[in-house]
């Protein structure tokens, strides 16, 4: 049994203990956290799902198609291309993995499949016409365990994304890696601009945010050139460790927002369930961060890609 | 100068005298068409360039100017305050205004586009359904005219992109390539911008060079019957008088007559000369010709009969008691200077003795020396008609109507 699975079970006591205490929306996404996790779990030394996210037109699917090096999802011109969350999953795993993507909420798998050990899933725009295309993206993103942030030098500053997005999703900090796109498109040097884009992250709040620049496609010049990140994905990132960071990471966030609500509640009520509830939670709190220090410990060999 | 004011200063040098009334009628054209350019000019309409960061408004902006106005770039946002720029094409002169993105600064392109004439929405293919675009749609008024221009289009253009943004945006979409022209926006632009008909200034335009090449291939062409006319103005001698003038009873009648005698020895003038063309250009040269102020002239002749009067009287050998010799010689002398043959009663000549006679022949040339200025005056006036419009030279005005006809294809 993995250490996650000790924490589910704490997790459990606490969902247990706290029937009745949460209200019942807090209650019902503890239990699907539970859910999610326990397939994660099943799954931890498999794959690490990686989301490629971002506005329309920044070359996601392009770039899950050069990081496979094979036309495995549809990236086309027309606006917004990608309509649903689509997985390209490993030779190996095929239709085992299928509970994964259920629990992370990828409904389409792609036919051709992809590099080992990653389920990559395209997800649709965060800023189209198609509000329904964020809604499915939103609803992926906090499921993965890594999120690749794709932006293009046309709107890698755009304040809808930075305020749809970037801002909601800060406390996945080190789940995130930033790729900034098409920079085949930029006639002069490419850094000053992978430098701004990485100081509007880190005026977002990003502490330390990997940018990797990347030319998925190129219309009518030069070759794709994914290396940057294909290495982050590839080598530098353990597939055990960054899932049980993600793993930790939600735990950490659950056991924070639930031990504050049922501590003023008991506060509030003198009640002893309430009392126990909170503590239940503050337990499972410090061995979330327990894991989380344990999972990103030591982990020099996790991708910055810098 | 713009090739529209050189055109018009050309149509104004074109001596009128060689065009007949259709063809003058088809030199106003020209200018009527020029005035009403330069009127839709004046009221130079702005227009918003607007979009979403990234999307290429300061390039297209830079482009449409021919100048680096707009600074471009990299990092983004890259234009955070509205640049404006007068364009001009032919007489078309647009306010270019750069706005920064959409997304960035709202308020900025809201003002610009609320008090713009049109719009110029700049998308590029990877961002035309962005809902900031949509969103940016939206707050533009139904009554302001809009261009979407897609920037960055492939070469060739992936098929249905065009379509698909038409359909996304709702608008007609302006396809313009990387690095390609940028034409087909500023058609559209001249299109909007002058609301009552989209063709209106190129139709005038067209109608201005037009005008300028048929009125100069019609100058061209008339020199045959200028140089006609040059000849014969060469060949042409002042008529003189034909014979002595006629004294009539007093000096008022007689003044008369001699007006109406020089009116017809000017007539000769322009019978001599006007005829040798074809009719119709001889005549509109002698219309144009400045008319003779007879009365100017008739007061000339009176100055005369006074200072003949006083040349009598200063010669006079025989004074009698004061003012009858005058009243005598003002009543009758002059006869004898308007007509030596006259002859005068003897109480005039007992008064002027043998002096009478050079009196007499220095009044009469003097009266010779008025009406020949009277008919050389004529015939100067012809010279000088003439000389103008043999000096004119109609290549200008062809020179003129070509430039600014090609002046439509610059940017």
């Amino acid at each position: 049994m993995s250490e996650l699975n000790d924490i589910l079970d704490l997790l459990d006591l606490a969902i247990g203990r706290s029937e009745g205490v949460l209200d019942e929306r807090a209650w019902d996404r503890a239990g699907s956290l539970r859910s999610r996790l326990r397939v994660r779990d099943h799954y931890l030394e498999d794959a690490l799902t990686v989301a490629f996210a971002g506005g329309t037109g920044t070359g996601k699917s392009s770039l899950v198609n050069a990081i496979v090096g094979a036309e495995v999802v549809s990236a086309g011109v027309l606006r917004p291309t990608t309509q649903a969350a689509v997985a390209v999953v490993p030779a190996n795993l095929g239709g085992s993995i299928a509970a994964l993507l259920d629990a992370v909420g990828v409904g389409e798998t792609s036919d051709e499949s992809g590099p080992e050990g990653r389920v990559l899933v395209d997800l649709p725009d965060y800023d189209s016409i198609e509000r329904a295309h964020r809604e499915i993206a939103s609803a992926v993103v906090p499921n993965v365990d890594v999120v690749i942030w794709v932006a293009d030098p046309e709107k890698y500053a755009d304040p809808t994304v930075r305020e749809q997005f970037l801002e909601p999703m800060l406390a996945y900090e080190d789940q995130f890696l930033f790729a900034l796109n098409k920079v085949d498109l930029i006639s002069e040097d490419v850094e000053p601009v992978v430098d701004h884009f990485r100081s509007i992250l880190t005026t977002i709040g990003y502490a330390s945010p990997s940018v990797v620049a990347t030319a998925a496609r190129n219309g009518q010049s030069g070759e794709a050139d994914v290396e940057d990140l294909a290495h982050a994905l590839a080598e530098s990132m353990d597939t055990k460790r960054a899932a049980l960071a993600k793993a930790a990471l939600d735990i950490r966030m659950l056991s924070n927002e639930a031990w504050a609500f049922c501590h003023r509640k008991a506060v509030e009520w003198q009640s002893d369930s309430d009392a126990l509830a909170a503590s239940t939670f503050v337990s499972l709190g410090v061995a979330g961060y327990e894991m989380h220090a344990r999972a990103t410990d030591s982990a020099t060999d996790r991708g910055r890609g810098t | 100068m713009t090739t529209a004011e050189a055109l018009a200063l050309e149509f104004s040098l074109v001596p009128r005298v060689l065009l007949d009334a259709d063809e003058i009628n088809v030199l106003d054209d020209g200018l009527h068409a020029l005035a009403a350019i330069a009127e839709a000019t004046r009221r130079q309409p702005t227009v918003a360039i607007v979009g979403p960061s990234g999307s290429g408004k300061s390039w297209l902006v830079n482009e449409l100017a021919g100048s680096d106005v707009s600074p471009t770039g990299v990092l983004r946002p890259t234009t955070v305050a509205p640049v404006r720029v007068d364009v001009s094409q032919r007489s078309l002169v647009v306010e270019l205004v750069d706005t920064p993105a959409w997304e960035h600064s709202p308020a900025i392109v809201k003002a610009e586009v609320a008090s713009g004439n049109a719009v110029v929405l700049v998308v590029t293919p990877s961002r035309y359904a962005d809902a900031s675009v949509a969103d940016l749609l939206a707050h533009i008024d139904a009554d302001i005219p809009i261009m979407v221009v897609m920037n960055r289009v492939a070469e060739p253009t992936e098929s249905g992109l065009i379509e698909d943004a038409g359909r996304v945006l709702r608008q007609r979409i302006v396809a313009v390539r990387e690095d390609g022209s940028v034409s087909d926006v500023w058609a559209r632009v001249s299109d909007v911008v002058d609301p009552q008909d989209g063709g209106r200034h190129a139709v005038l335009a067209a109608a201005a060079a037009g005008s300028g090449r048929f009125v100069a291939g019609t100058v061209t062409s008339r020199s045959t019957g200028l140089g006609r006319l040059e000849v014969a103005l060469e060949a042409a001698e002042i008529p003189t008088l034909s014979g002595p003038l006629s004294v009539l009873d007093d000096w008022r009648q007689t003044a008369v007559a001699i007006v109406a005698a020089v009116a017809g020895l000017r007539d000769g003038v322009d019978h001599e000369i006007g005829y040798a063309s074809e009719a119709g250009l001889g005549e509109r040269f002698r219309l144009s010709l400045p008319e003779w102020d007879a009365d100017s002239f008739g007061r000339k002749l009176d100055e005369w009969k006074l200072d003949t009067d006083a040349a009598f009287i200063a010669s006079a050998r025989i004074r009698w008691r004061p003012g009858a010799t005058g009243d005598l010689v003002r009543r009758v002398a002059w006869k004898s200077a308007v007509n030596p043959a006259v002859t005068l009663p003897p109480r005039i000549r007992r008064v002027m003795g043998d002096r009478l006679s050079d009196v007499v022949m220095k009044r009469f040339d003097a009266l010779l020396a008025l009406v020949e200025d009277a008919v050389s005056d004529r015939h100067a006036s012809w010279k000088d008609a003439i000389s103008d419009a043999a000096r004119y030279t109609p290549g200008s005005l062809l020179g003129a109507a070509e430039a600014y006809e090609a002046s439509d294809t610059d940017v």
